[in-house]
C-alpha cells in the first residue's frame, strides 16, 4: 500500500467517527439503553482522536502513543458494561466484572513493566481483541438460545457485536505482530492501513447500531 | 529486515487478517440463520399448540353440547313420560268415582311421583354428586366404585393414599374423566375388573386407570376423528388439557387398556409473554 493512500485512510478512520459522534448528540434523548452507552463509546473515540491530533498539533509531542493507553482501557470498561448488563443472566453479572477488573490490572501492569506510554500497547490491545471477540460470540449465543429477539437488525446490540467481532477478528493479528510491523515503514503502511479500514467499517456499524429503533425488535 | 523476511511476515498477516475476517462473518451468519430457524421452530411449536388448544376448546364444547341433549333426553323421556301418567290419573278423579277407584288412583298416582323423584334424584346425582360437592372426589369415588360393585357386572378396584380435597375444578374434571373412564370400559371394552388409583404426592397427583376389556388399536384411534368421538377419550384429552395435566394412554387390542395422569396440584402461573428482562429495551 502507497504513502498516501495510507496516509488518507488513516485520515478517513479519525475523521470517521465523528459521523456516529455527531447522530450520538443529536439523537441522545430517543436512543435506548444500549445506544446511550455506546454513545459514550462513540465520544470517547472522538476526544482520543482529537487528543491524538491535539497532542502533535499543538503541543509539537510526536509520539501520542500514550493516549491510547489509556483510551484502551476506557474503552474496554465501556463496552464491558454495556454487555455486563445483556449477559448478566449468561456468564454472570460477578464474571464480566472480573473480567474488568483483571483486563485493567493487565493494562496498567503492560503499561509500567512491558510496553511503556512511548510504545504502542500492543499485549493490551491483543486482549481487548481477545476479550472482545468473547462479549459479542456470547452474545450471539444468548440471542441464539434464548430466541425471544424477532428482528435481528432492528436490535442496536446486534450491529455493535457484529462491528466489534469483524474489527476485533480481523485486527487481532494487526495486534500481536505490531512490534514486527512497526520497524518497517512499508509493513506499516500496508497493515495501518488495513487497520483503518477496519476501523471505518467499525464506525459504519456503530452508525447502524444508533440509526436502528429498536421497538419491536423483541417478540 | 530483510526482503524475503518482510514479505512472508506481510503474506502471514494478510492471510491471518483474512481468515479471521472470514470466521467472524461466518460466525455471525452462523448465529444469525441458526437463530431464524429456531424462531420458525418455536412459531411452528406455538401454532400447533393453539391450534390443540382450539381442537380442546371445540371437544369440550361438543361434550356440554350432548350432555345437555342427554339431559333433555331423560327429562323429557322419564320425567315427562311419568308426569303425564300421573296427570291422566288426576285428570280421572271426579264426583262419581268409588271409593275403590278413588284408592286405587291415589297408589297409581302416588307410585308415579316416587319413581319421578328417584328418577330426579338420579339424574340430579348424575349431573352433580352430592357427595363430590359435600366430600370431595375420593368420597364421590367411593360412592361410585360401590355402586358399580353393587351392579355385580364388573369388578371396581379403588385405591387411593390419602384422602384430600383439592381444587373444586380439578375435582369435579376428575370426577367427570373417571365416569367417562368406566362408561367406556362397560360400553366398549367388554372389561371383566377395572382397577382405579390416584396416588397424592406433596404438589401432584397421579392417578392411574387400568381395565382389563378387549382393548384397542390406540394408533389408528388416534388417526381416526371418527373413534376419538365414539369412545369420549377425548373429552378426556380436553379436561386433562384444559387442567394442564399430563396424560399418557396405553391400549392395544386384547390387551386392555390403561390411562396415566399427572396433575400438578400447584396453582398454574399464567404465561404473561413479556420478554426476558436483558432486552428490555427501552
Amino acid at each position: 500500500m502507497s504513502e498516501e493512500l495510507s496516509l488518507s485512510l488513516a485520515k478517513l478512520s479519525a475523521w470517521s467517527i465523528f459521523v456516529p459522534f455527531i447522530l450520538a448528540i443529536v439523537f441522545f434523548r430517543r436512543f435506548d439503553w444500549s445506544q446511550k452507552r455506546l454513545a459514550f463509546v462513540i465520544l470517547l473515540g472522538a476526544v482520543a482522536d482529537v487528543m491524538a491530533m491535539v497532542v502533535v498539533k499543538v503541543f509539537s509531542i510526536y509520539n501520542n502513543l500514550f493516549i491510547f493507553h489509556i483510551y484502551t482501557l476506557i474503552e474496554v470498561i465501556l463496552i464491558g458494561l454495556i454487555y455486563r448488563k445483556v449477559l448478566g443472566n449468561v456468564i454472570g453479572e460477578k464474571t464480566i466484572n472480573i473480567l474488568l477488573v483483571a483486563f485493567s490490572c493487565f493494562a496498567v501492569f503492560s503499561t509500567i513493566f512491558l510496553e511503556p506510554l512511548n510504545m504502542f500497547n500492543a499485549y493490551t490491545r491483543a486482549v481487548e481483541s481477545l476479550l472482545m471477540i468473547f462479549f459479542s460470540v456470547t452474545f450471539f449465543y444468548k440471542i441464539m438460545k434464548e430466541v425471544v429477539i424477532q428482528r435481528l437488525e432492528k436490535l442496536p446490540l446486534f450491529w455493535i457485536s457484529v462491528g466489534l467481532l469483524i474489527y476485533f477478528s480481523a485486527s487481532l493479528f494487526i495486534f500481536i505482530f505490531s512490534n514486527y510491523i512497526m520497524p518497517s515503514i512499508k509493513l506499516s503502511y500496508t497493515f495501518w492501513g488495513i487497520h483503518a479500514i477496519l476501523n471505518v467499517l467499525l464506525n459504519l456499524f456503530y452508525i447502524i447500531a444508533l440509526s436502528v429503533n429498536s421497538r419491536g425488535a423483541v417478540k | 529486515m530483510d526482503q524475503p523476511t518482510e514479505n512472508n511476515i506481510a503474506f502471514l498477516l494478510l492471510l491471518g487478517i483474512i481468515g479471521m475476517l472470514i470466521l467472524a462473518v461466518a460466525v455471525i451468519l452462523f448465529f444469525v440463520f441458526y437463530q431464524r430457524r429456531l424462531l420458525a421452530q418455536q412459531e411452528k411449536m406455538q401454532q400447533m399448540e393453539l391450534d390443540h388448544q382450539k381442537r380442546s376448546l371445540a371437544f369440550l364444547l361438543q361434550g356440554q353440547e350432548a350432555e345437555r341433549k342427554r339431559i333433555a333426553q331423560e327429562l323429557h323421556d322419564g320425567i315427562g313420560a311419568l308426569l303425564s301418567a300421573a296427570k291422566l290419573y288426576v285428570n280421572r278423579l271426579d264426583g262419581k268415582k268409588t271409593e275403590k277407584d278413588l284408592n286405587f288412583i291415589k297408589q297409581e298416582t302416588g307410585s308415579i311421583l316416587d319413581d319421578t323423584i328417584d328418577n330426579i334424584r338420579r339424574i340430579t346425582r348424575d349431573l352433580m354428586p352430592t357427595n363430590l360437592e359435600r366430600f370431595g372426589l375420593i368420597a364421590a369415588t367411593e360412592d361410585l366404585a360401590k355402586r358399580i360393585n353393587d351392579l355385580g357386572q364388573i369388578k371396581f378396584v379403588f385405591h387411593c393414599n390419602e384422602v384430600r380435597r383439592i381444587d373444586e375444578q380439578k375435582e369435579f374434571a376428575l370426577y367427570r374423566m373417571v365416569q367417562e373412564l368406566i362408561n367406556n370400559s362397560l360400553k366398549y371394552a367388554d372389561a371383566s375388573e377395572i382397577q382405579l388409583h390416584m396416588i397424592f404426592e406433596q404438589d401432584h397427583l397421579q392417578m392411574t386407570y387400568r381395565d382389563d376389556g378387549k382393548g384397542f388399536d390406540l394408533e389408528n384411534w388416534q388417526k381416526d376423528a371418527t373413534l376419538q368421538e365414539g369412545l369420549g377419550l377425548r373429552g378426556i384429552e380436553s379436561r386433562a388439557s384444559f387442567l394442564g395435566a399430563s396424560l399418557q394412554l396405553h391400549s392395544a387390542p386384547e390387551k386392555g387398556f390403561s390411562l396415566e395422569l399427572y396433575l400438578s396440584l400447584l396453582q398454574r402461573e399464567t404465561a404473561n409473554g413479556k420478554p426476558s428482562p436483558d432486552f428490555q429495551l427501552q
